[in-house]
């Protein structure tokens, strides 16, 4: 009966006796939120980390409107991610873990030379995680870190959560390694730049108007960035991809004195399904798209109250939706000839022998001559608070 | 009252002489010294000498009794003039008989220790035996709420020192001749009362068998407490978990006996064991069964929520913040790590320190007086505890961790497996500090299966959850209907 | 005498059947047809499972190690069987080495291995002084809490919106050529090979018999397990990373993000694998003790409990100097070593049909 205790002595003994290998306690850590990977000139790697400073996040949480900066971006140069973070480590008295990072941001140099031997890192290390969302910026990815955090207590947080609403197409480490490997499929990062806030044209005035938003998407070939592509073009991805949360969709209608009204639609929900056909050398796809949305905009003089006018909408909406997919497939296919939507993958799922056979290690050739039909549907199901449009109803005063 | 023979006694002669002198030395002799013990010589009609022995302050003598005692011997004792002795003796019982319970002894020892026991001795001259009297009748306490189990919803009677009060309180809820108590004395000079009851028919007979045995066997000085008796008889007495259950509440005892289980009930104390304990009973309240059943259940889970928490929660705060980072959610990691700038300690220094300092706290808070008692905790709990974070010596997360804990350790409806669990938050706390999470599942998988090995009186101190029954985790998990319960109380009759 | 009951035996073997692989991913060779794989497995493993049970049952009253001296004779028979607390050493010492690589490495880096593996042979050897009956009761309580904490977790990676159950397509990219190659032998020896140690446990279960069915029903639940977890991985990660991953079940645990705040949830993981890994080594051990015990016709168990850990400790921290070269060997050497196979496949038919000739003869 005695054994028990004597046994749990012998296990406290030595849990004392051996110490404390790996803690590290929570002052001695460096918090990075952030990290941005640029190619330096000599080309090298430039990891820049954005890194929270603890005593400054003490102030923000007691007084909530401190002006003052609470991270602290720090930058080094390696032939490797790992050989960087180690200059970066010797410049601060903190660990530096990398199991809070949020976004990755990569410069769009790297991303043209090839991103795969620079995010092996963030794929292997212990710390971290596959969760980070990685992003790729026209310029150097390093500023992105500098600009000020608006509504979060660090811009690495405030990037997240704009990936994370996935207006554009967003993707993580993880989605982004899937992709690179997965055959029929190619990867896409979205593009944040530093903008202005207020005037979408003129230069702002002074520094605290800048912002960091999303503007479009990077479009890769296995590891390379080819090229971008721009908000609505992005948007369109992410129907086609079926991950849309929410959207929106103007359409112009051609009123019958030559004035245009517009109409603008909430998207709902989008809904994809894809067909291949293989017919000797051609390979067809049918794309259909179903969309719901809600009426939130109306300038035209129709009155929704007429199923017929709501149809025509409807039909409008439809055609807008089928031309804005044909020309970002066409783009893809033209432009950057790269199968980000993943056409093969499809293809592989539905004719998986002929796929293996013949389509397998071409898809790069064979992609730009597929044929896309498109057919959308779309319907509301909701229309506001008003029936009629209140232009029209201007117009009957007249 | 059926006193055991004390073997070791040191008077020579155990029989009583016909002489009244020879036996009043003889008592005299014994007592010498006992400063409580009185003599009451008295002179009879026919000029019969007698006298009174008795302890001053246990029974209820006073003049009046004395004198009607007396006049009611005188009388039997007219009436009988002319028989024998025998006559006599039946004569007194029947006419005392009806007052108090009366008996004759004629063994010296016993007498003494009736004596001893609060019992009222006659010596009449030419009489070998003695007439006892029980007229015991111990000053007491009244009945009052125990103050360790207080209920909202249930009766408000407690348990108090004298054991035939304790036994009258179960007696009234179990109107049953099934309800048996057998009467046991232990200590050698303590000689204290000790009651096993059980029903029987419910109660296993081998469990009965083994805790009249394990009492028996109980040899010690004195009993000034049930916990000595439990220390005495429990399987594993090493073993940091109670293996019993104690309580002050009659009701709790008789819902015990009529699962089965035998209650042992030490005169002095009114806390009652009941055996045989296991560790999903000493997380029950007899209020689970008289609020409603939905709540009860409710309120079991959260009692179990309670239990690991009570646990675990401040070894989990040093394992995390210590070696897991990444598992705490980035915003919270980051008001931890600004609250913790300023701490001087390392985690696990600090969580010892605030652990050890609420301990002292609530050790303190029950040995001080009730009013300053009060005073103490809540100077301690907040003053010291804004103090020490305002002086940035421990940081305010683990001040709520502290007092989450505190508060989850109050929960415990047992007050000796709540300490268990106080107990072992410290060896957890250690493991955590060396070896992470990792050090807490090795500690705990070590807890688990000890506990798992334990036993109370053959009963597995897991059950029914481990071995599983499955047809009882409806009372141990969550609490069913009654409706749904009585399928197994009538099978057991 | 240290017995268990049936729902204990239950307990007990789909805990171990599915083991490790709850780290270290099962048959991922086959790629998004692994789940298949393991289902095909479960089959053949079954049957192999069922000749074991049958050599106890044509024994009764015998320990499996005891049926070889008395089906093959003494000098025949007891080699053999003295081989077999050997092999669980062995594979106890793998297991052991399982921990020595995976927690330095996941949760607990600079912590030298020695004192985390001292640690859990301090816990096995208690164990193991407390006996077979105590751990039943263990994988009792813990089972039901590893299902609830399962299937939180799968609820978890759904809610995460990280599934896509396109991945599982198409079905049979490769053929069947790949599904086969990881089902023999590797598929069938890992998990259902191994319970070869459950046998030694199989004459402790009190009440008798029914051992069989026990035994049919924790293969299925443990191997539809092992499925439904393949092709969850498959589907979060796609073939590609799945086939990738050092440890593919680790990095499905890491997948889990709710809501922001339940995230990371690897230490789990690893603290998950930690206690399959300890019953697992628990069983092995404990067969080996009672092998030893029966082939020295010793008393109790107990005097060759501290050797025997021991043993499995020296063996697991000198085994493999690291993770790569430790899978490498269990995936690739150890299923194909003649010993492995023979011990696991061969002779227990061969001693399943001599007991049957005998047992008709008699």
């Amino acid at each position: 009966m005695r054994k028990p205790i004597l046994l749990l002595l012998t296990l406290l003994i030595l849990m004392t006796q051996t110490g404390c290998w790996s803690r590290i306690e929570l002052n001695d850590v460096a918090i990075v939120t952030a990290s941005a990977i640029d190619l330096a000139q000599d080309g090298k790697y430039k990891l820049s980390v954005q890194i929270l400073k603890m005593k400054m996040t003490k102030g923000i949480s007691e007084n909530g409107s401190s002006s003052e900066n609470v991270t602290l971006t720090l930058s080094a140069k390696g032939d490797t991610i790992m050989e960087a973070l180690n200059v970066i480590q010797k410049k601060i008295p903190r660990l530096i873990i990398f199991s809070h990072n949020r976004v990755i941001i990569v410069g769009e140099k790297l991303a043209r030379e090839g991103l795969a031997p620079a995010i092996d890192f963030f794929s292997r290390h212990r710390e971290a995680r596959g969760n980070s969302y990685l992003l790729t910026t026209r310029g150097e990815a390093a500023e992105l870190l500098k600009v000020p955090a608006n509504f979060e207590i660090f811009t690495g947080e405030e990037m997240r959560e704009e990936e994370k609403a996935r207006l554009l197409d967003s993707a993580s480490i993880r989605d982004f390694i899937y992709r690179l490997f997965e055959k029929g499929i190619e990867p896409t990062s979205s593009q944040m730049q530093v903008i202005p806030l207020s005037d979408p044209n003129g230069k702002p005035a002074k520094e605290e108007e800048m912002g960091l938003g999303l503007v479009g998407v990077g479009i890769y070939r296995k590891d390379k960035l080819l090229g971008w592509m721009n908000r609505s073009e992005a948007e369109c991805l992410l129907w086609l991809r079926n991950r849309m949360k929410s959207s929106v969709l103007t359409v112009a209608i051609p009123g019958k004195d030559r004035q245009p009204g517009r109409v603008s639609v909430q998207l709902i929900s989008a809904k994809t399904k894809y067909k291949s056909k293989i017919t000797g050398e051609n390979i067809q796809f049918e794309v259909a798209i179903k969309m719901t949305g809600e009426l939130f905009e109306n300038s035209t003089k129709l009155s929704i109250k007429e199923m017929n006018n709501l149809n025509f909408l409807q039909h409008a909406l439809e055609k807008e939706i089928e031309n804005r997919v044909n020309m970002t497939v066409k783009k893809l296919q033209t432009q950057y000839k790269s199968d980000v939507i993943g056409f093969g993958n499809i293809l592989h799922r539905q004719h998986k022998s002929d796929w293996n056979k013949k389509y397998a290690t071409l898809w790069e050739e064979e992609f730009p001559k597929i044929d896309v039909k498109t057919k959308a549907t779309f319907k509301f199901i909701g229309t506001g608070r008003v029936n009629e449009s209140l232009v029209e109803e201007e117009e009957l005063e007249k | 009252m059926a006193p055991n023979g004390q073997g070791d006694s040191t008077a020579g002669n155990d029989k009583l002489s016909a002489d009244l002198d020879t036996n009043l030395k003889q008592f005299q002799a014994v007592f010498d010294k006992c400063g409580d013990i009185q003599y009451r010589p008295f002179e009879l009609n026919e000029a019969l000498l007698g006298t009174f022995i008795f302890l001053s302050g246990l029974g209820n003598i006073n003049a009046v009794n004395m004198d009607l005692l007396r006049n009611a011997i005188e009388s039997s004792l007219i009436e009988q003039s002319e028989a024998l002795t025998e006559d006599i003796k039946a004569a007194i019982h029947s006419k005392l008989g009806f007052t108090s319970q009366t008996s004759w002894s004629d063994d010296f020892q016993a007498s003494v220790d009736k004596i001893l026991a609060g019992e009222l001795a006659v010596l009449l001259d030419g009489f070998t035996s003695i007439l006892l009297l029980n007229v015991k009748e111990l000053d007491t306490r009244s009945i009052e709420e125990p103050a360790t189990e207080s209920v909202i919803r249930g009766p408000r009677d407690g348990f108090q020192e004298n054991i035939s009060t304790n036994i009258s309180l179960i007696r009234r809820r179990l109107k049953t001749t099934q309800l048996k108590l057998e009467m046991f004395t232990a200590g050698k000079l303590s000689v204290t009362d000790i009651a096993i009851a059980y029903l029987e028919g419910i109660a296993e007979e081998s469990l009965i068998a083994e805790v009249k045995e394990r009492v028996g066997r109980i040899k010690i000085d004195a009993i000034l407490e049930s916990g000595y008796v439990e220390e005495l008889i429990e399987d594993n007495s090493v073993s940091p978990f109670p293996q019993v259950m104690v309580t002050e509440r009659p009701d709790k005892v008789v819902g015990n006996l009529l699962e089965g289980k035998v209650a042992i009930i030490v005169d002095n104390t009114p806390f009652v064991i009941v055996v045989p304990g296991t560790f999903f009973q000493l997380l029950q309240t007899p209020e689970d069964y008289y609020q409603r059943y939905f709540v009860a259940s409710a309120i079991r889970i959260l009692r179990f929520i309670a239990v690991v928490s009570s646990l675990l929660l401040p070894s989990l705060y040093i394992a995390l913040t210590t070696y897991h980072h990444e598992m705490i959610p980035t915003m919270l990691l980051i008001s931890i790590a600004s609250s913790r700038e300023t701490v001087p300690f390392p985690a696990f220094v600090e969580a010892m320190l605030m652990e050890v300092a609420f301990e002292g706290l609530r050790e303190a808070g029950v040995r001080l007086p009730r009013p300053v008692g009060q005073g103490v905790s809540i100077v301690g709990a907040l003053v010291i505890g804004q103090a020490a974070v305002a002086a940035g010596i421990v940081s305010s997360p683990l001040l709520i961790i502290v007092s989450m804990t505190g508060i989850a350790s109050f929960l415990f409806p047992s007050f000796q497996l709540g300490l268990a669990f106080r107990l072992l938050r410290f060896p957890m706390m250690i493991a955590a500090a060396t070896f992470g999470l990792y050090g807490i599942l090795m500690l705990m998988l070590m807890l688990l299966l000890h506990m798992l090995h334990l036993q109370s009186f053959g009963v597995p101190y897991m059950s029914p959850l481990s071995p599983l029954r499955a047809g009882e985790l409806k009372d141990v998990l969550y609490r069913a209907n009654w409706l749904k319960m009585s399928k197994s109380s009538k099978s057991r009759g | 005498m240290d017995t268990i009951s049936r729902h204990q035996l239950l307990a007990v073997s789909i805990i171990y059947q599915i083991g490790t692989t709850i780290i270290f991913g099962f048959a991922s060779g086959a790629g998004r047809d692994s789940w298949l794989a393991v289902l095909i497995s479960t089959m053949l493993g079954l049957a192999i499972i069922m000749v074991y049970v049958s050599v106890t049952q044509l024994n009764p009253g015998l320990t499996y190690i005891e049926c070889y001296p008395k089906q093959f004779g003494k000098w025949l028979g007891t080699p053999i069987a003295w081989l077999h607390p050997l092999l669980f050493l062995y594979i106890a010492g793998r297991i052991v080495a399982d921990i020595n690589n995976l927690v330095p490495s996941t949760i607990l880096p600079g912590t030298p291995p020695w004192s985390i593996l001292t640690i859990f042979m301090i816990v096995i050897g208690y164990s193991l002084f407390l006996g077979l009956k105590v751990m039943g009761r263990l994988a009792e309580i813990i089972l039901p809490l590893l299902g609830i904490i399962y299937i939180a977790e799968v609820v978890l990676i759904i809610s995460s919106g990280v599934v896509d159950l396109d991945n599982l397509f198409p079905l049979l990219d490769k053929g069947w050529n790949r599904v086969w190659k990881v089902v023999w032998p590797l598929g069938v020896i890992q998990s259902y090979g191994e319970s070869l140690a459950l046998a030694m446990v199989w004459t402790s279960v009190r009440p008798k018999g029914r051992v069989g069915r026990t035994m049919v029903l924790s293969t299925l639940l443990a191997g539809s397990f092992i499925a439904f977890t393949d092709a969850m991985a498959i589907s979060v990660f796609g073939e590609e990373i799945f086939k990738r991953a050092t440890y593919p079940m680790y990095a499905l645990i890491q997948a889990i993000n709710v809501a922001d705040f339940i995230t990371q949830l690897d230490a789990t993981g690893v603290l998950y694998f930690c206690f399959m890994a300890f019953l697992k080594t628990f069983i092995y051990l404990y067969a080996a003790v009672r092998s030893i015990q029966k082939l020295t016709y010793a008393q109790s168990i107990r005097s060759f409990i501290i050797p025997v850990c021991v043993i499995a400790f020296v063996l697991g921290l000198t085994m493999a100097p690291n993770v790569i070269a430790h899978i490498t060997v269990v995936e690739k050497i150890v299923p194909y070593s003649p010993i492995y196979l023979s011990l696991m496949i061969f002779i227990p038919m061969v001693l399943m049909a001599v007991s049957w000739l005998r047992r008709k003869a008699a």
